[in-house]
């Protein structure tokens, strides 16, 4: 009773101070409208069901019935990143999708992206501008394709190339991939006929390539390029007169001003990899040739060792030229015969070395240079020996030692120098004694 | 408690917001993009559509979003004032409008080429029993655009002749059914013998028929004799495009914002004039049901011929394309 008793002198005190609307809004406040809750479950069903756009709706309905649910704003700020987030992800994969020729499943996912957020622009201009409709034509690129090609099967015309490369958001310079959907947009008749002044000019050209006037082709494809960008006449004109004038000068043997004339041509044209390869070749023909005559000019004037490097080099590229590996021997041998007779018998050995043994005489030049080199090693081993008798150790060493230089495998010398030494050694001690037993002066 | 019920209401006394707030009709809650509203005695699902949607026929949208089919005093209501699902998307595919296109309707039942009036009231029987609804171009485009939703059973049913079968044996058979139809004239032909005068294609309009065109003479538009002359073709283009929907404006005193091309055929060139005469959509002849994405300048009608199979004709009537978009 007394509950009752406080409600209702607080129910006076309310409509004394502020009137009955704002008794209304106070009874709403404690008994909120039904149709809220109503609504703030079928905002949860359509979430749960992933239809968010009316799930957004049904919250905002929601709040609108009672302002004083205070989790409903935070509800909504997460269901509208929810869309935003899953919207974009459709879109991403859409374009993915059309970026590689999927267009069926790049439409499902701009109409999924649409479906979650109405006002997804970017799906929304892919579905109405890029993607064909059911209408419109499609064709996958096959092997062997080209826009002209396809512009040529398809509207009898192939400047029309870079109207299909415009419709399908593709760069005309480029090639064609195979198994990618075109979109054909639709030309009537009239509209799809040959432009009769390019087309006259292409004719001019192609006259003109005939004749290889190609300054004249150049500047009518420029014209072209001025009336009609990207023009794939313009282009295929272009390629012919680079590829013909490579090919003339190829033909002249001038390799180099070939090559730069190919290099011009676009990288698909036919015949343009094959050309360019076999400039190559020839130009490193001709970059050895130039230097073998190097080589055998160093061969004359006997600059043996010069010679010997030009050819190492050209062998390192191709083990079989013959004309370097002849330099090359000839080089060794005349060296190694020199060397030897100016008494560098290890020199020439090792001069000679580097030839097969049959090659003319080296197999007797390295006998008797090997021969000299032992004659002088005993020679100079004896001397060691005669030194080393006269009690003149350290010149005694010094021959032995010039002895291994000659034959580094000597019997003797190496411990005739051992010896030495230690007797130098004896010496030395014996020395030193005797200077600290003397009395000082 | 009793101490913090003063405090609160003296609280709400001087809280001047939500005093301000409240809303002139205690009944009625507004929002940007919606109405809630409590049904009064003297209401119907038409007559809050007219006030809140500014038209009765968008009845259908609050009856659909409350899953009711009327309405009863005291009924608390939430009256969407924009689309929710637009383009007709839901996650098993998307809406598509068929239009219907009769090239001629005979009186005569024994008409071989021509479909009768007789096949014409039966047709439009279907459609009326089977729940379809035509609509206005103007909401149409609208759908296209993404601005407006439509009923889930659309179909637009179109002429494009200025001959007195459309007002003596269409008109009255449409009006019958509760439909109503776009009519694209030739504006040469108006007012000459055997065809419809400007008086009557004013009350076609006045009847809620959409007034658009098919040009000046009827001519094929990409097949016009002066196409090897670039300018005097595009001169004859424009007077094709550009003067019916002079004439149509000073005759009826409404724009025209509608081209049907005759015989249905176009170019880039064409579309491109008339985006520049200011056409909102145009009409091919090409079979097919307009999804929302349709290009609005080759928007897709099915010609329907005189056939004895009513299968073929419901075949025509597909409003929604069966798609996995979850």
């Amino acid at each position: 009773m007394n509950a009752i008793r406080q409600l209702l002198l607080f129910t006076c005190c309310v409509i004394a101070l502020n009137g009955c609307g704002s008794f209304k809004q106070m009874v709403s406040t404690l008994f909120p409208d039904p149709l809220h809750e109503v609504y703030r479950k079928k905002a949860v069903q359509h979430e749960n069901a992933q239809e968010l756009q009316q799930a957004l709706f049904a919250w905002r309905v929601a709040a609108r019935l009672n302002p004083d649910d205070t989790t409903i704003p935070d509800q909504i700020k997460t269901l509208e990143e929810r869309i935003l987030k899953s919207s974009n992800e459709h879109y991403k994969r859409g374009v993915d999708d059309y970026q590689n020729g999927r267009l069926s499943s790049a439409r499902s996912h701009f109409l999924i992206a649409l479906r979650i957020m109405p006002n997804h622009k970017g799906a929304l201009k892919y579905l109405k501008t890029r993607l064909p409709n059911s209408e419109n034509p499609v064709y996958k690129v096959v092997r062997g394709d080209s826009y002209s090609k396809i512009a040529t099967d398809i509207y009898n015309d192939a400047a029309k190339a870079s109207i299909i490369a415009y419709f399908n958001d593709l760069d005309p310079q480029k090639p064609l991939l195979i198994g990618t959907d075109l979109l054909l947009p639709e030309l009537s008749p009239k509209v799809t006929a040959p432009r009769n002044d390019l087309d006259a000019l292409v004719q001019r050209a192609k006259s003109a390539l005939k004749n290889r006037r190609y300054r004249e082709v150049l500047k009518i494809a420029s014209e072209i390029d001025q009336r009609q960008p990207h023009h794939p006449a313009a282009n295929d004109l272009r390629d012919a007169v680079y590829f013909q004038r490579g090919m003339a000068l190829l033909e002249q043997r001038k390799y180099a001003p070939a090559m730069a004339q190919l290099k011009k041509v676009s990288p698909q044209y036919p015949g343009r990899a094959k050309a360019i390869d076999r400039i190559r070749k020839h130009l490193t023909a001709e970059a050895t040739d130039a230097e073998l005559a190097q080589a055998q000019h160093f061969l004359d004037e006997k600059s043996y060792a010069e010679a010997i490097i030009i050819c190492e080099e050209i062998l390192t590229q191709d083990p079989f030229n013959k004309k370097a590996k002849a330099i090359f021997n000839a080089s060794h041998y005349a060296w190694g015969k020199t060397l030897l007779e100016e008494g560098k018998e290890a020199e020439a050995i090792n001069a000679l070395n580097a030839l097969d043994q049959g090659y003319q005489d080296t197999a007797q030049l390295l006998a008797q240079a090997r021969a000299q080199l032992n004659a002088r090693s005993e020679s100079l081993y004896r001397k060691g020996v005669r030194l080393f008798l006269n009690e003149e150790l350290e010149k005694a060493i010094g021959a032995w030692q010039q002895t291994l230089e000659l034959n580094p495998d000597h019997p003797k010398a190496k411990q005739d120098i051992a010896n030495a030494i230690r007797l130098l050694d004896k010496w030395r001690d014996l020395d030193q004694k005797e200077d600290t037993t003397a009395p000082l002066h | 408690m009793m101490i913090w019920l003063i405090v609160w209401s003296i609280v709400q006394a001087t809280g001047p917001s939500l005093v301000s707030a409240a809303p002139k009709d205690p009944d009625v809650i507004n929002d940007k993009d919606f109405v809630i509203v409590t049904v009064k005695s003297e209401e119907s699902l038409a007559s809050l559509a007219d006030q809140y949607l500014g038209s009765i026929h968008k009845a259908w949208q609050i009856a659909d979003y409350n899953g009711i089919s009327s309405v009863s005093p005291g009924q608390r209501l939430v009256i969407p004032l924009r689309p929710i699902a637009y383009g007709g998307l839901d996650q098993k595919g998307y809406q598509t409008v068929p239009i219907l296109y009769y090239p001629k309707l005979t009186a005569d039942p024994d008409d071989k080429k021509r479909v009768s009036a007789a096949d014409f009231d039966t047709q439009l029987q279907f459609l009326r029993e089977n729940g379809y609804r035509t609509v206005s171009l103007d909401l149409f485009v609208a759908f296209l655009n993404l601005e407006e939703q439509l009923p889930p059973r659309t179909v637009i049913i179109s002429f494009d002749s200025t001959e007195r079968w459309v007002y003596d044996i269409a008109y009255p058979i449409l009006l019958r059914h509760g439909f109503q139809a776009a009519l694209f004239v030739r504006t040469d032909r108006m007012d000459q013998p055997g065809h419809l005068t400007w008086q009557e294609i004013d009350r076609l309009a006045a009847a809620g028929f959409d007034i658009g065109t098919s040009g000046l003479s009827g001519r094929i538009l990409t097949r016009l004799q002066s196409e090897n002359d670039p300018e005097a073709h595009i001169k004859a283009l424009e007077l094709e495009i550009g003067e019916p929907r002079r004439i149509i404006h000073t005759h009826l005193k409404r724009p025209c914002h509608y081209f049907a091309y005759p015989a249905g055929l176009t170019d880039d060139l064409v579309v491109a004039l008339l985006k520049k005469h200011g056409y909102k959509a145009a009409f091919t002849r090409r079979e097919g049901s307009n999804p929302f994405f349709v290009d609005t300048y080759k928007i897709r009608r099915s010609i329907i011929q005189k056939d004895k199979d009513p299968l073929k004709f419901r075949k025509l009537l597909t409003t929604f394309n069966s798609m996995d978009l979850r």
